[in-house]
């Protein structure tokens, strides 16, 4: 009798979390309303050939960077925006990956730059 | 063996629920030596029907220049909150960036397609560069670049 319980528990058990599971990751839930979304648009820098315009290296936006990453290099030089790949070992992201469906809950992906 | 019996039918469904929801997936990008500076790269998927469906990553932190990734900017219109968490550094020429993330299986053969967008200082922009299907058949297949990129693959 006790077995039988414990086996009937498994089961409900198994058939609500593969329920909450399936609620837990909707593909096309509709898109998250960021009210702390960081303004972009830069209105200095307009005009010219858009196949052509330069990538300057400036002085970068901290918080668009996952963290861990190093800030842009003023002298232009480099080819990543500062010191990214000095160290190519796995550095793991600190933050979180967005809730747009693709990604497990709370994930946070890990980026290694040889 | 009763017990044993019972034991089982409970961790199965403890953890049969765990492995069925998502998995780590790898992607390998090496660039070509096209003798540039350093590229930025979008990644992002498209659903069935070529609708944009979010994006994995963004390797370039300055956004004045996400519109030479032209691909995503028109599916996104620039918004960087979609990139909040999964952006990193360019990547140089002739150098391998590895992304390591957690992808939910439900996005492999059901007829999801990865892009990558790339774009170089005083070069030419490259929207979509690599187009792969998610399959689990495509994991491990090398895709060559029209242009920057060298190759691309992912595993699982």
């Amino acid at each position: 009798m006790t077995y039988r319980t414990l086996i009937l528990a498994a089961g409900t058990c198994t058939v609500l979390l593969i329920a909450a599971a399936s609620l837990a990751m909707p593909i096309n839930a509709p898109m998250p309303d960021f009210a702390s979304a960081i303004s972009l648009v830069d209105d200095d820098e307009s005009g010219g050939d858009d196949n052509r315009q330069k990538l300057r290296h400036d002085d970068d936006d901290d918080s668009r960077q996952a963290s861990g990453e190093c800030d842009g290099d003023d002298e232009g030089d480099g080819d990543d925006d500062g010191c990214a790949g000095r160290n190519s070992a796995m550095q793991p992201q600190n933050d979180t990956a967005p809730a747009n469906g693709l990604f497990t809950p709370g994930a946070k992906p890990k980026v290694q730059l040889n | 063996m009763k017990a044993f019996l019972a034991m089982l039918a409970v961790t199965t469904a403890l953890t049969v629920p765990a492995i069925a929801m998502a998995g780590e997936v790898t992607f390998t990008t090496t660039m070509s030596n096209y003798g540039g500076d350093g590229a930025y790269l979008a990644y992002y998927v498209t659903d069935a029907k070529g609708k944009y469906a979010g994006s994995l990553w963004m390797a370039g932190g300055k956004a004045r220049y996400y519109e030479h990734l032209s691909g995503w900017y028109r599916a996104t219109a620039g918004n960087t909150a979609e990139i909040n968490g999964i952006t990193g550094a360019s990547v140089g020429a002739g150098r391998s960036l590895k992304i390591t993330v957690d992808l939910a299986d439900t996005l492999f053969d059901a007829g999801y397609q990865l892009h990558i967008d790339s774009a170089v200082e005083d070069m030419r922009d490259s929207p979509s560069e690599i187009v792969v299907p998610l399959t689990t058949d495509g994991a491990g297949q090398v895709v060559k670049g029209k242009r920057y990129i060298a190759d691309f693959s992912y595993a699982r």
